[in-house]
């Protein structure tokens, strides 16, 4: 063949080929999988899922603000200044307006969780095997635990309590439970009314713990991921923020899910001589024997840092001469927190206890801050896995659904356990004889000691309806528009559909 | 040698003459070489005059041709002047062509092939290569800066070698790429940051500007749409010299210079900061009414002494100058070009080296380039282009509010901080870091023992063939390859801030690029009857580039001093990066010229990217284009004084694939689940939906309308270029906000639009002529840029920083009042203009100061004037920016109030202190926020109020040459072609009002802790032999 014929054959060779048809287009993503490859079979839903776990993480939500900011927008804590000096926090701790909890983007964990309910009720899931369909019971329940505690989340952030519905604003938060795989699936949805949402975070829950009940399904042992006793748990909780005057019949559901969760043995109090410990010392690998679930910081990487950890805004890591080496310990107790522990309270005391001195400049000898998210010994600062549900807040729960249901001797037994347990426990005394209203302060009294710093404060004024305390002794009266949080105006934008909070 | 030909050809002509009469039709062979170095000339035109009878010389430059007797050839190839030649009774005729030194006939490399400047009827702008020669500037995107109509170049980062932003007429896309195509030696390159992280990096880093013949700027869609949907942008074509027949020549250059900070920071010194300290903590006490006033004052001593001493005590330590250091930059490259008729060489090799202005920060490359053409047959050439490239930087920190930057760490530390222990070693542990940031370490003992690194290798390739099918037609076969290889390397020593909380750390970044195309063209050119010619080319092209890579981090190795392994560390962090996109493309361009006066071009591509959706794969990216040459028409024939006049018009499409980058939807249109660290849990790896596809994700597409004239008078001693264009964007990427009750933040989609339009002038006039000569280059662009179209009718995107109507990076922003002359406090102006001490959201008003915009300057240009005489060369040539904003970030970060234990801005001097006192700085006061001050967003930060908002206009000698070429009569003496010697000087004087450390710095980005720019002067010198 002559070198023109040849040139022009390979011209016409290569074009034809790479010219016309998309097929020498095709690129493939390696670093991602496409939507033919996941949620195809056991694994590949499981690692969905994980994804949903893992969406608890964000500093936004479990892995920082949800713990932090319920305390900061409360009573229980101050912001120090100078902390860090970068202003951060400062606008929460003032409950500047739209200064709130911000944790509407958790809505998009959401869609991993529901990616696995849609697949797993819809039999996408290749089942090979007996194991492996029982194995995708668990995977089911465990999804939706997630969207109950999603759902439960923005509905206590978001809208008023059902009992206390303030101006006829009965907004609950819009119910996701279809995923999301390609544009034409997304929907604007609207705000429901409070009481569906709730009733939507019950049916989740009821579901999951009757998955988990199922023959054969496997209850995980872990306490990092969600398991029965842990669904039972957060469903008690939602029963006891269900539970008023317009809904007095949850009371005794509260009291019964506690009591499941107690019962199950997931769980166990601990003893003062290993409360401290179980705090400070808690692991990647041993999570606080009182948890029923713990987000969980296991690798390295998963460390929000020395800047955004929840250590870091608690505290800060100083060297031997006094210099602050990480941590900002921009959050402290207030002096309010501190005069509610008495001398003996183990969870009150600074060094050998749940406190420590708060070692910062300007700020007074007196202050404290919290150890419960330090990091144990060996692992980063920063690492450390949030507890979210533990077995001293479900006898106060049970403690406080009796006390209303006048059960007051059952109460006070719940009281006396998280105070003394079964020898001692706090370095509390156990109580005598306390009945009525000052049974029901002191129960009050002792959730906050017992929950503090753990994201419990804010919504401890605003499921009952009434005024946030403030420090400094201030109010937001129980009618001020910040006691909802602002939904973030990109989402109002995004979704016309969408209403957002009054005053805002 | 080339003057006997010259007297053979005289004589042949002379012989021939005689004969004429009596000569018939025959056959005539011939050779045509140009005049200036002997090489034959392919391609050359042969036509015997009054007929229509012709012929192309083949690539060795012979011809055959069938003449009459007494036959005249007119002889004429692009670029050399067209001669006539008599061909008399001889059987062989060779012609030697001038240069063609007229302007219009100058030779313009476009994309796929070359056009002669007359023949051009698009928007094309060019730098000679002799411009940036001995340029110390690592890269070349930045050494075209101020030289060009339309192109704006800013540096991303002041480190040797850093990224570039480089915007030709103006920013076309708000998500996707904003940079044009670089096509070096045919081989596509995607401008941008390969590193990941440690260094700044630039692909253009690995080519040194001595190797460079020519760089095109494509501007208009007539001429940049033959590359489709990479053109949206602009293209930049760089060309290097190749070799050129003849005796070798060698050339050696060497210059050596030194580099230095061109300004820094005014500071407080030690007596200084101590007194204002105090006056804060005297401020802060006051205002608690329970201290008395002498209590406060007193207070306020106690504590500033007990912390920081005596003030007129304290020595003062000088950390910019500790930070900084006459730099020096050293190269030297050698190079040998040369050949005969059939193969030809141009080889070089450089080395370049430039310690930075800043400690533990520099560029080291070497390079070595190939570029061979060869004849293999008759009909057949071979062009071969290879550049090797090895660049390793060092830097500390490479921006942003930084722990382990060098400049952050200089600006933050208290002058009393003594840097050194008695021993004169630097001092780990400062003095005086008992504040909040005290862990912002010694920025000099950070630089020991955190060393960051980065290696970039290299190899830019491109092979062609060209076949000449027949006389009319070549074909062209072209195979490019771009692999690149980054190696970054970092180290955060555990006693560090950036190693403590994770007991140090070792990072390893690794990032390849694999780039390969492949161009298949086939170019038809021909002249008919003598006035019409056409050029065409038609072709297809494909490229696929892929990008991948890894980053390990280890922490808790075993030693500090193993610094730069894994080995001994704990694996933190593993995981890899992956992308690659492939585009392919045909395309056809007709140009058409009647009578030399009348010309007309049409281009046509259709591309398909991978990046598209798959309801929009292709797209076709249309073009046309029409000039006239008026001085060519009778009319203007006999006007002498004119020497060119042309209108020029044009019209096109041209597309941008490089989508969303910004946005995370980089390379593929569809629903994604990535398996990031963020997905793992508990130790288990977990999948996540990480982008939501959308198939009818297209390319963004610019429509550009271009008017242009150009003449030139007075035997060509002024010429001027003059475009006007209008540049609209349409399906502009915006990412639609969605729900997040979707599961999603956001998707990208094409539906905004938004329009760049603007005037490039360029001038070039001969002042003096003759032995002193004195040419002035000049050009200026003014341009403007506004968003037309958003995601809803007639709706902002505030949140973006869009609104319909003004041009991207506006800067809205709350008013400064200055201060309340009773109290000190700052005010700013609310929405009806009256005073706030807590200005809001919607007191912020646009900022019209300069009537630029944080991204656009108003108009921008350079002036070169070159004075030669004799053998003295003198070159100057300064750059503008108008109209630009830029924050003072550094200023504003020390400026603010006592809020950090950092050395602060010598403003504070001016704060106010009593009553009565009138100033624009407020009272100072330890602490976030002054008592009942601003506490929202748009008082109390830097960026959201006008105080630090600065007009960053600037005039800048950006380079001055003085060069002296020795003599003829002394070269010959030391047996050598030329010598050389030059001083050059780079950004030596600066005009400017910003009070930031540079107003260079690129559009829109944060300058804390970027290093600015330097100034430096080299001396070098060159032989060639």
């Amino acid at each position: 063949m002559k070198m023109k014929n040849k040139f022009i054959a390979l011209a016409l060779a290569v074009g034809l080929t790479t010219v016309g048809c998309t097929d020498i287009l095709d690129t493939k993503p390696q670093a991602a999988l496409t939507q033919d490859q996941v949620l195809k079979d056991v694994a590949t839903t499981q690692s969905i899922l994980n994804g949903a776990f893992a969406s608890l993480r964000n500093g936004g939500y479990y892995g920082r603000d949800m713990i932090l900011l319920p305390e900061l927008l409360a009573d229980n804590c101050k912001l120090v200044n100078p902390g860090d000096r970068s202003g951060r926090g400062l606008n929460q701790s003032i409950n500047l307006s739209g200064s709130h909890l911000s944790i509407f983007f958790a809505y998009q964990g959401l869609n991993a969780a529901n990616l696995v309910i849609d697949a797993i009720d819809n039999n996408r899931i290749v089942v090979t095997s007996q194991a492996d369909a029982i194995t995708l019971n668990r995977l089911e329940a465990q999804a939706l635990f997630i969207r109950a505690l999603v759902h439960f989340d923005m509905v206590r952030t978001y809208s008023y309590n059902p009992n206390y519905i303030l101006n006829g604003w009965d907004k609950g938060v819009p119910i996701v439970t279809k995923p999301v795989r390609s544009k034409a699936e997304i929907t604007l949805p609207a705000r429901p009314s409070i009481l569906a949402v709730y009733q939507q975070v019950e049916a989740d829950l009821l579901n999951a713990i009757s998955l988990f009940t199922l023959t054969g399904t496997p209850n995980p042992a872990s306490r990092f991921v969600p398991n029965r006793a842990a669904a039972q748990a957060l469903l008690a909780r939602v029963y006891l923020y269900w539970a008023g005057p317009t809904y007095p019949d949850k009371y005794q559901l509260a009291v019964n899910m506690a009591t499941e969760a107690i019962n199950s043995g997931a769980a166990t109090l601990s003893t003062s001589a290993n409360l401290v410990n179980n705090w400070v010392n808690a692991s990647a690998t041993a999570p606080n024997p009182e948890s029923y679930f713990e987000v969980n910081f296991a690798a390295n990487q998963e460390n929000l840092g020395g800047d955004n950890s929840l250590q870091g805004w608690y505290t800060r890591q100083v060297n031997a001469a006094g210099a602050r080496v990480t941590g900002w310990g921009d959050v402290i107790a207030s002096d309010a927190l501190l005069a509610q522990f008495a001398p003996a309270d183990l969870r009150g005391t600074a060094g050998t206890g749940l406190l420590n001195i708060a070692r910062r400049d300007f700020e007074p000898a007196s202050s404290r801050e919290t150890r419960k998210y330090n990091a144990p010994s060996g692992a980063q600062f920063g690492l450390k896995n949030v507890p979210v549900l533990r077995i001293a807040e479900m006898y106060l729960i049970r403690a406080e659904a009796n006390s209303y249901l006048n059960n007051d001797a059952a109460a006070l037994a719940d009281l006396n356990l998280v105070r003394f347990g079964a020898a001692g426990r706090t370095g509390l005394p156990a109580l005598v004889g306390v009945t009525g209203a000052a049974l029901r302060d002191e129960i009050y009294a002792e959730r906050r000691r017992e929950l503090a710093f753990e994201g419990h404060r804010w919504f401890d004024f605003t499921r009952r309806g009434l005024d946030v305390l403030k420090p400094d002794g201030t109010i937001i009266a129980k009618t001020d528009y910040r006691i909802l949080a602002n939904i973030p105006l990109a989402e109002v934008q995004a979704n016309k559909n969408l209403e957002q909070n009054p005053g805002y | 040698m080339r003057e006997n030909l010259l007297k053979q050809v005289f004589a042949l002509f002379l012989s021939v003459s005689a004969l004429v009469a009596f000569a018939q039709e025959r056959t005539i062979t011939g050779r045509v070489t140009a005049a200036e170095d002997g090489s034959a000339v392919p391609g050359a035109n042969i036509l015997v005059k009054g007929t229509t009878n012709g012929t192309v010389t083949d690539v060795n430059g012979n011809f055959t041709l069938e003449v009459p007797s007494g036959a005249t050839l007119i002889v004429s190839f692009v670029g050399l002047k067209t001669t006539e030649v008599e061909v008399g009774n001889s059987s062989t005729v060779n012609v030697s062509l001038l240069p063609d030194d007229a302007q219009l006939n100058e030779v313009v490399i476009v994309g796929y092939g070359s056009i002669k400047k007359s023949e051009l009827s698009g928007a094309v702008g060019s730098v000679k290569g002799e411009a940036l020669q001995n340029l110390p500037i690592p890269s070349l995107d930045r050494a075209i800066q101020g030289r060009i109509a339309g192109v704006q170049v800013n540096a991303n980062n002041g480190i040797p070698g850093g990224n570039t932003q480089v915007r030709i007429r103006g920013v076309g896309s708000v998500s996707g790429g904003n940079e044009p195509l670089y096509i070096v030696d045919g081989v596509q390159i995607t401008a941008g940051d390969r590193s990941r992280r440690i260094i700044s990096s630039n692909p253009l880093n690995g080519i040194n500007s001595n190797d460079i013949e020519s760089i095109e700027v494509l501007k208009d869609a007539a001429a940049a749409s033959i590359y489709g949907a990479q053109a949206a942008n602009g293209v930049i074509i760089i060309t290097t010299k190749k070799g050129k027949q003849g005796k070798g020549k060698f050339d050696v250059n060497y210059y050596y210079g030194q580099t230095d900070i061109i300004k820094n920071q005014p500071l407080l010194n030690s007596e200084q900061w101590i007194n204002l300290y105090e006056e804060g903590q005297r401020n802060f006490y006051q205002s608690f009414d329970v201290f008395g006033e002498g209590f406060a004052s007193n207070l306020a001593r106690s504590f500033t002494q007990v912390n920081y001493g005596n003030a007129a005590a304290a020595a003062t330590y000088d950390w910019q100058n500790l930070v900084s250091r006459r730099g020096d930059i050293q190269n030297i490259d050698i190079s040998a070009s040369g050949g005969n008729d059939k193969n030809r060489y141009f080889i070089s090799g450089s080395f370049n080296k430039q310690n930075a202005q800043f400690i533990a920060t520099d560029f080291t490359r070497a390079s070595a380039r190939l570029n061979f053409d060869n004849t293999l047959t008759s009909k057949l050439t071979a062009e071969t282009r290879i550049n090797l490239s090895t660049v390793t930087q060092n830097t500390q920190g490479v921006g942003g509010f930084n722990t382990n930057n060098a400049l952050v760490g200089a600006i933050g530390r208290l002058p009393m901080a003594n840097p050194f222990l008695s021993n004169g070693a630097v001092n780990p542990n400062l003095t005086y870091a008992i504040g909040p940031l005290g862990n912002l370490s010694n920025p000099l003992w950070l630089a020991q023992v955190n060393p960051q690194r980065g290696v970039t290798n290299q190899v830019l390739g491109n092979f062609a063939l060209n076949y000449a099918i027949n006389k009319d037609i070549l074909f062209r076969s072209s195979y490019s390859i771009e692999y690149s290889v980054i190696d970054e390397n970092a180290f955060f020593d555990p006693r560090s801030p950036g190693g403590a909380g994770v007991n140090g750390s070792v990072q390893f970044l690794n990032t390849r690029v694999i780039n390969w195309q492949t161009d298949q063209t086939l170019t038809y050119t021909k002249t008919f009857n003598n006035r019409h010619s056409i050029s065409a080319v038609a072709g297809f092209s494909f490229r696929n580039q892929r990008t991948d890579g890894f980053n390990a981090t280890g922490v808790a190795p075993a030693s500090v001093f193993l610094n730069n392994t894994l080995v001994g560390t704990t694996a933190n962090a593993v995981t890899s990066v992956f992308g690659q996109f492939k585009i392919t493309g045909l395309f056809a361009r007709v140009n058409y010229t009647l009578d030399d006066k009348y010309i007309f071009s049409a281009t046509v591509r259709r591309d398909g990217s991978s990046r598209f959706g798959f309801g929009n794969t292709f797209g076709v990216f249309p073009a046309v284009s029409a000039a006239w040459n008026i001085n060519k028409e009778n009319f203007l024939k006999d006007v002498s004084f004119v020497n060119d006049l042309k209108v020029r018009a044009s019209y096109g499409i041209t597309g941008n694939q490089d989508l969303a980058l910004g946005l995370g939807a980089a390379d593929f249109p569809i629903t994604l689940y990535g398996a990031a660290v963020g997905f793992g849990y508990g130790g288990a790896g977990g999948v996540g939906p990480t982008n939501l596809g959308n198939p009818q994700l297209r390319w963004e597409e610019n429509r550009t309308l271009n008017f242009g004239l150009d003449f030139s008078v007075l035997n060509n001693r002024v010429a001027v270029t003059a475009d006007y264009f209008v540049r609209t964007t349409e399906n502009l990427l915006l990412p639609q906000i969605l729900p997040s009750t979707s599961g999603f933040g956001s998707i990208v989609e094409n539906v905004g639009a938004l329009e760049n339009s603007g005037l490039e002038l360029g001038i070039t006039t001969t002042n003096v002529n003759g032995q002193f000569k004195w040419i002035t280059d000049f050009n200026i662009t003014f341009i403007k840029n506004k968003v037309t179209r958003l995601i809803n009718p007639g709706e902002d995107l505030p949140n973006n920083g869009l609104w319909l109507g003004r041009p991207l990076g506006q800067v809205f922003v709350a008013r400064y009042a200055g201060v309340n002359p009773a109290d000190g406090r700052a005010m700013w102006y609310n929405q009806a203009g009256n005073i706030t001490y807590d200005p809001q959201a919607n007191d912020r008003i646009f900022l019209p100061r300069g009537s630029g915009s944080a991204l656009l300057p108003v108009q921008y240009g350079g002036v070169t004037n070159t004075f030669t005489y004799k053998g003295i060369e003198l070159v100057a040539f300064f750059q503008w920016n108008v109209g630009q904003l830029a924050l003072s970030n550094f200023k504003a970060a020390s400026s603010m109030d006592f809020r950090f234990d950092t050395n602060q801005d010598q403003d504070m001097l001016r704060r106010w202190q009593k009553p009565g006192d009138i100033t624009d700085v407020p009272r100072i006061v330890p602490g976030a926020q002054e008592v009942g001050s601003a506490n929202s967003l748009f008082g109390g930060s830097i960026s959201g109020q006008d105080r630090f908002w600065e007009d960053a206009s600037y005039i800048r000698l950006k380079q001055v040459t003085l060069a002296y070429n020795l003599p003829q009569s002394v070269i010959k003496r030391l047996k050598l072609n030329s010598v050389r010697i030059y001083a050059q000087g780079i950004n030596l004087w600066t005009s400017t009002q910003f009070t930031g450390l540079d107003p260079e710095f690129a559009a829109n980005t944060s300058n804390i802790g970027v290093l600015p720019p330097s100034k430096s002067i080299i001396g070098g010198i060159q032989f060639g032999f």
